[in-house]
């Protein structure tokens, strides 16, 4: 139905990184794979409320974004600016097979 | 002999009227996986915002006879993304960048513009007019030519003075003149139109809205005859100012149809979606329809439409 080259923006879901960030990611080119374990299926179809770039999002100091914002409890995982943004795709090609 | 493609507007200088449409090359990379950007006229990339934005929920695109309706809402980085890594990448690659901006308020417009205006490799803004004024309940900012000066001249007063700044127009608007002259006035260089028509479509499965929006904008050749319009209009008002045409290019031909109604450049969005190379084959597509014609230069070309011919003349006064 669209475009399958990453320029539509259409196929998105949510998916955890491994920096602890959720992030709307493209099947077609940041996937089609992605761990299971990552991707929010309960939320597929919405944008989470804490997604990178939703309403509920904080920048976290360090992470994308404006820094000094106070980290959420659960942030144990290191968040590196300038970080892929196609954190599914890079966990799932190291884990995959 | 081939015919010169060469587009200047003030002291631009791109090697194509051919453009792409903000929102339909990503960031750039996807696109080059299948055309040289640096051979495009120019990328427009997607409009970019202050913070980082997750866009609307799915579904977000439906397809329309002729056409598509989307609504993305403008998921990106954010301007520090946007810095780090799309420019300086586009940058690399000999691209001539236009950098969509985005906001809900004028001052958000002009803080994107000076941000730009410190980083390399900005060729030209164009000020995306399609989102909602945060101080008129959600209005777009082209709906009202006050609105849309307003942000104009707060991107214009902002921008590095060498960088021309490009107010893209809404369709869906009674007079799209006003909206033009308003933005001129408030210093834009240029004018870029059409942005998408807002629509809707319901799902005869489901009995619901196919888009979670569940509005979007149509796209596509559906909107092309509106684009030459709006183009032809603004043109016969303003002669003198830049005005790059969008809506439904397909084919060379389209283009030189937006070019004849006055367009000195054309962006091409849509089609890309379905053919990412599209660019590549509208300038050759472009350069014969005008050897054909024993054309020399693009430019001849741009606003030929409002020039009377004497036929054309004397039959209209014929019917009248």
């Amino acid at each position: 139905m669209t475009c399958g080259t990453g320029l539509c923006m259409g196929c998105v879901l949510p998916a955890v990184g491994n920096d602890g960030i959720t992030r709307m990611v493209r099947a077609c080119v940041d996937g089609p794979v992605f761990r299971g374990d990552l991707v929010r299926w309960d939320d597929v179809g919405t944008i989470p409320f804490d997604a990178l770039g939703a309403p509920g999002w904080k920048p976290r100091p360090g992470g994308p974004g404006a820094p000094g914002a106070p980290a959420p409890p659960n942030s144990s995982a290191p968040s590196t600016p300038g970080a892929s943004p196609a954190p599914g795709a890079t966990g799932e090609r190291s884990h995959a097979g | 002999m081939p015919a010169d493609l060469r587009t200047r507007i003030g002291h631009l200088d791109l090697p194509s009227p051919i453009l792409t449409a903000s929102g339909c090359a990503g960031s750039g990379r996807e696109l080059a996986q299948f055309t040289d950007v640096a051979r495009i006229g120019a990328v427009i990339t997607k409009s970019v915002t202050l913070e980082p934005r997750a866009g609307n929920p799915a579904p977000r695109l439906a397809e329309t006879p002729s056409g598509m309706l989307s609504s993305p809402g403008l998921q990106g980085p954010g301007i520090d993304g946007f810095l780090q890594r799309d420019l300086p990448w586009l940058l690399s690659r000999g691209a001539r960048t236009f950098v969509s901006i985005a906001g809900h308020s004028a001052r958000e417009y002009g803080e994107l513009a000076s941000r730009l205006s410190d980083a390399a490799g900005v060729t030209a803004i164009e000020v995306n007019l399609g989102c909602p004024d945060a101080s008129a309940a959600g209005r777009p900012f082209a709906l009202d030519p006050a609105a849309a000066g307003q942000v104009v001249a707060a991107v214009r007063g902002s921008a590095r003075y060498d960088i021309p700044v490009f107010a893209k127009l809404s369709p869906e608007v009674t007079d799209i003149v006003s909206v033009a002259r308003a933005c001129v006035s408030a210093g834009a260089d240029g004018l870029s139109m059409i942005n998408t028509l807002p629509g809707m479509a319901i799902d005869p499965v489901s009995l619901r809205p196919a888009l979670a929006g569940p509005a979007g904008g149509l796209s596509g050749p559906a909107i092309r005859p509106v684009a030459v319009r709006c183009v032809w209009q603004v043109r016969e008002a303003l002669p003198d100012v830049p005005i790059i045409g969008t809506g439904g290019v397909r084919t060379g031909r389209d283009a030189l149809e937006l070019l004849l109604a006055g367009a000195a450049m054309v962006a091409v969005g849509t089609v890309l979606f379905h053919d990412p190379s599209a660019c590549a084959r509208i300038q050759r597509e472009l350069e014969e329809e005008l050897v054909a014609r024993g054309v020399d230069r693009v430019a001849d070309m741009v606003g030929r439409a409002h020039q009377h011919s004497g036929y054309a003349a004397q039959r209209h006064s014929w019917v009248l």
